[in-house]
């Protein structure tokens, strides 16, 4: 087992990709904080970490709000004691032309995908100081890389978790945290699909495909995190992985 | 004969620095050009250098992070030059602080500034940028955006969500003939970039902007008028196949890696 004594948070754990992550985290040895605002997929994905024979903490704070992030940090420090690992994973999306995108539109995306993600960062950051160590991992995609029509706020937000992870990677570089990032291309997510049947198309005209001619399955994204986080990346920081079989070579 | 004669820009953030070397630039090369700024003093210096060399100019106080101010900014632009052809979203601020340091408001007012001020510039001026047949725009990365840097977690968040906006838009936009790129800056000669010298509230000290400065492979900092070329290349009609680039504007400090 790769992660045999260490604790993670995962934010997002309610989605298909993050629950995916739970689990083959919790398989390899973690304790897992679970967090989403969708209570029910959250505690459910926390069921499944807890049949491995795993500890298991749930929370379903939305951490947009710093006070909310704080109480994630403090559940899995009083569950767990440190925390070794943290992946964000959320995945909040609201499409519309850009002559159409309300301000409203804008603000969701931009503060559920970055300002969350800082949040969490910040929550955790005495922490990581305390321990001097610590593997990190933001999950984005690649309409951050490469744009994608009616996501102008998707693709800022997510271009944006690209930036904010390599300006973490050198601010905790002297804590010897190491922290990247993960883009997913198009992956089939049964429960909450990632694209519609347009959007495919779309992806699909823009690309050349060469590996793989299928969509990624959330263990695909996951198998590359545990790389991620596990001791095999010692000296990978400030990275953006693409896992999207080849979509945007 | 001006490069831009007939066009009509309306230019963010031009009461100082790269947005008022654009601004000259754009009315040297026969643009109508509406000069916006947060800060009415420096705003109104800009439009007095355009005037004084015979330009076309006219000025719009206002908050790019104000939907309403947005709007009102390309209508000034529609009511005195009946149209915009380009539209150039300069306006940025740095509020640096090491992450566990850093507060809400921080975070606030340079994501608004640097990201949602695109965001609303653009999508006010789209409609009728459209209307003219097509046209440009022209949002700014950074270096921070594309490396990171310490102390800037707004910041780099906010100038890398340009480059996602800005691909996204090149994508959407391309069918209304409207080309969308965006230009990263290394270390440019502004005042958040002078010496900083005792009572300064900006600017960089001394030892650090030089060793900032031996970091660059051209070994001094840009200008500018460097900045105003580019963009001016972008929106003229040099540059009438190119949509969706990120265009580094930086001595070399940020070479594109080949991968």
């Amino acid at each position: 087992m790769k992660l045999k004594g260490k604790s993670a948070i995962i934010h997002g754990a309610g989605s298909s990709v993050g629950k995916a992550i739970a689990l083959t985290l919790a398989r390899e040895g973690a304790d897992v904080l679970l967090n989403d605002t969708d209570a029910d997929a959250v505690k459910a994905a926390g069921s499944e970490v807890e049949a491995l024979g795993r500890k298991a903490v749930v929370t379903t704070e939305d951490p947009v709000a710093r006070e909310n992030a704080d109480k994630i940090i403090k559940a899995a420090l009083d569950a767990f004691g440190k925390v070794d690992i943290m992946v964000n994973c959320p995945d909040v999306s609201d499409d519309s032309k850009l002559v159409k995108m309300e301000d409203e539109q804008w603000d969701k995306v931009i503060d559920g995908n970055v300002k969350a993600v800082f949040h969490m960062y910040q929550a955790i950051a005495a922490t990581v100081k305390a321990q001097a160590s610590g593997k990190f991992v933001n999950l984005t995609s690649v309409a951050g890389i490469a744009g994608s029509a009616k996501q102008t706020n998707y693709s800022a937000a997510k271009a944006a978790i690209i930036g904010f992870t390599k300006t973490m990677a050198k601010e905790w570089n002297r804590f010897s945290a190491n922290v990247n990032a993960v883009a997913m291309g198009v992956i089939d997510t049964s429960s909450k699909p990632a694209l519609g049947k347009r959007q495919r198309g779309q992806y699909a005209a823009q690309s050349v495909r060469t590996a793989t001619t299928s969509e990624g399955t959330p263990q695909d994204v996951a198998n590359v995190v545990l790389f991620l986080v596990s001791d095999d990346s010692n000296y990978v920081t400030g990275q953006t992985i693409v896992v999207d079989g080849g979509l945007y070579v | 004969m001006g490069r831009l004669n007939g066009k009509v820009a309306v230019i963010t953030g031009s009461g100082r620095g790269i947005g008022q070397g654009i601004a000259v630039k754009f009315a040297q090369e026969g643009a109508a050009v509406v000069v916006c700024d947060l800060d009415a003093g420096p705003a109104q210096e800009t439009v007095d250098m355009i005037k004084n060399a015979g330009g076309k100019v006219a000025l719009c106080t206002g908050d790019v992070t104000k939907r309403e101010d947005a709007e009102k900014i390309i209508k000034t632009a529609l009511d005195e030059f009946g149209g915009i052809d380009t539209l150039v979203n300069n306006a940025g601020i740095t509020m640096d602080a090491i992450l566990h340091k850093m507060s809400e408001k921080q975070w606030d007012i340079v994501v608004d500034v640097s990201l949602k001020g695109s965001f609303l510039m653009s999508r006010a001026a789209a409609p009728h940028i459209k209307e003219r047949g097509g046209g440009t725009i022209i949002n700014f990365a950074s270096v921070a955006g594309l490396m990171g840097n310490p102390g800037q977690t707004n910041y780099s968040s906010a100038k890398a969500g340009n480059v996602g906006l800005t691909l996204s838009m090149a994508r959407e936009l391309a069918g209304d003939n409207i080309r969308v790129n965006v230009i990263a800056p290394g270390f440019i000669n502004t005042r958040m970039t002078q010496e900083k010298k005792e009572g300064d509230t900006l600017g960089i000290p001394k030892e650090l902007r030089d060793a900032a400065i031996a970091a660059i492979p051209l070994k001094r900092p840009g200008e500018p008028e460097d900045l105003a070329n580019m963009v001016l290349f972008l929106c003229s009609d040099e540059g009438n196949y190119l949509t969706g680039q990120v265009i580094n504007m930086d001595g070399g400090l940020y070479m594109k890696r080949f991968m």
